[in-house]
């Protein structure tokens, strides 16, 4: 969602600009053509195309220019080509015309309230993508012994209890620091 | 077996998107080959020259043609902006039913926020169900529903999904006239049992 929205602002200020400097350009090149004026009318080209024909490609400005392109221009093509997260997981009573989901995100809060109830846990963190349901708990101070397991089971029978059409593979990870 | 989030403006997103990863290119590509000019890449004579080539801007000053071309450009650029701007403002959510399919019968419309409401008041009187809304995508003669349901908690997601799918799709489709409406239901888990209000 915040993907989206940061797609949509970012659209709208690249989409404006693009429009605003072509109906500029488009001013200037009618003043001058059509109507046979010899000075800018808004846009400042004469300094731009001066700068330009001073700066040379090997020349420090010119390369911090160039750099700031390659990495403005590879962080959108990383950002917009990541492949995003489910936004549900479908259960198995879905068919026929009708499309049955578990919200990703609820089923990740879920699943870590479901782990710190299991005794022993004293926090716990999910992550859900199409293959894996991911479980990070923190074993609480006591003793940590078979903790993972039970853990394991739990999470297992609170899965199955979801009806999942095709349940992704379970990964329980507990983090016994705290209880040493 | 996942589903990629609803998307009630998908014609905004993708164009968002393509026009966004054109954009990456173009800056890319541009800065890549100009770094390579910059380092000798293409000779050692081109690395020191302007990046406003004197002999480019005699050849732009002296023929008018350059200019008309470029004015044609800037117009295709303008106006692919301004789509790109209204693109913003599409969506997919429908606005009116149609429920007479027989056109020389006439027109029989339904607003389908009102079936909207219907649907969610429905939902929300069932057990385990917190809140719900609903919201029909599509156009007027091919749309399809999709249910938001927040459960409670007091109830499993398997009893309420039984609940919805045996009394109350059936219901709503009735209503429709439309047996074979596709439908989508997202339900948001509870992550600890929430109090009913009395």
């Amino acid at each position: 969602m915040t993907m989206k929205l940061t797609n949509r602002l970012l659209a709208v200020l690249v989409a404006l600009a693009l429009l605003v400097l072509g109906v500029l350009v488009l001013v200037e090149i009618a003043w001058v053509l059509l109507l046979g004026g010899s000075t800018e009318v808004l846009l400042p080209y004469t300094g731009i195309t001066d700068y330009l024909a001073g700066l040379a490609w090997d020349s420090r400005p010119a390369r911090a220019i160039l750099i700031g392109m390659v990495i403005i221009g590879g962080l959108l093509l990383l950002t917009e080509l990541r492949r995003s997260r489910p936004g549900l997981l479908t259960l198995a009573s879905s068919g026929g015309s009708v499309t049955v989901g578990a919200d990703r995100r609820s089923v990740e809060k879920a699943v870590a309230a479901s782990a710190t109830d299991v005794e022993g846990v004293s926090a716990a963190v999910a992550r859900v993508s199409s293959r894996k349901i991911s479980v990070s708990a923190v074993a609480g101070p006591r003793d940590a012994s078979g903790l993972r397991e039970a853990l394991t089971s739990r999470m297992q029978s609170w899965l199955e209890g979801l009806n999942l059409a095709n349940p992704p593979a379970l990964s329980v990870r507990v983090d016994e620091r705290k209880s040493r | 077996m996942t589903l990629p989030a609803l998307d009630r403006t998908p014609v905004a997103t993708r164009t968002n998107r393509a026009g966004l990863v054109l954009l990456g290119l173009l800056l890319l590509g541009g800065g890549l080959i100009g770094l390579v000019v910059g380092f000798g890449g293409f000779g050692s004579s081109n690395q020191g020259r302007p990046v406003l080539d004197p002999v480019a801007r005699d050849f732009a000053a002296t023929h008018d043609w350059f200019w008309v071309a470029v004015a044609a450009g800037c117009l295709v650029v303008a106006a692919l902006a301004l789509l790109w701007l209204r693109a913003q403002l599409s969506t997919d959510r429908l606005r009116t039913l149609n429920l007479e399919s027989d056109r020389s019968r006439g027109a029989t419309t339904m607003t389908a926020s009102a079936v909207e409401r219907a649907c969610a008041e429905v939902l929300q009187a069932r057990r385990g169900v917190a809140q719900a809304s609903a919201v029909m995508l599509g156009d007027d003669y091919d749309y399809r529903l999709v249910l938001s349901i927040s459960l409670n908690g007091r109830e499993s997601l398997r009893a309420v999904d039984d609940v919805v799918q045996a009394e109350v799709l059936p219901q709503i489709r009735n209503v429709l006239d439309s047996q074979d409406l596709p439908v989508r239901i997202e339900y948001l888990i509870a992550t600890r049992v929430r109090r009913v209000p009395m």
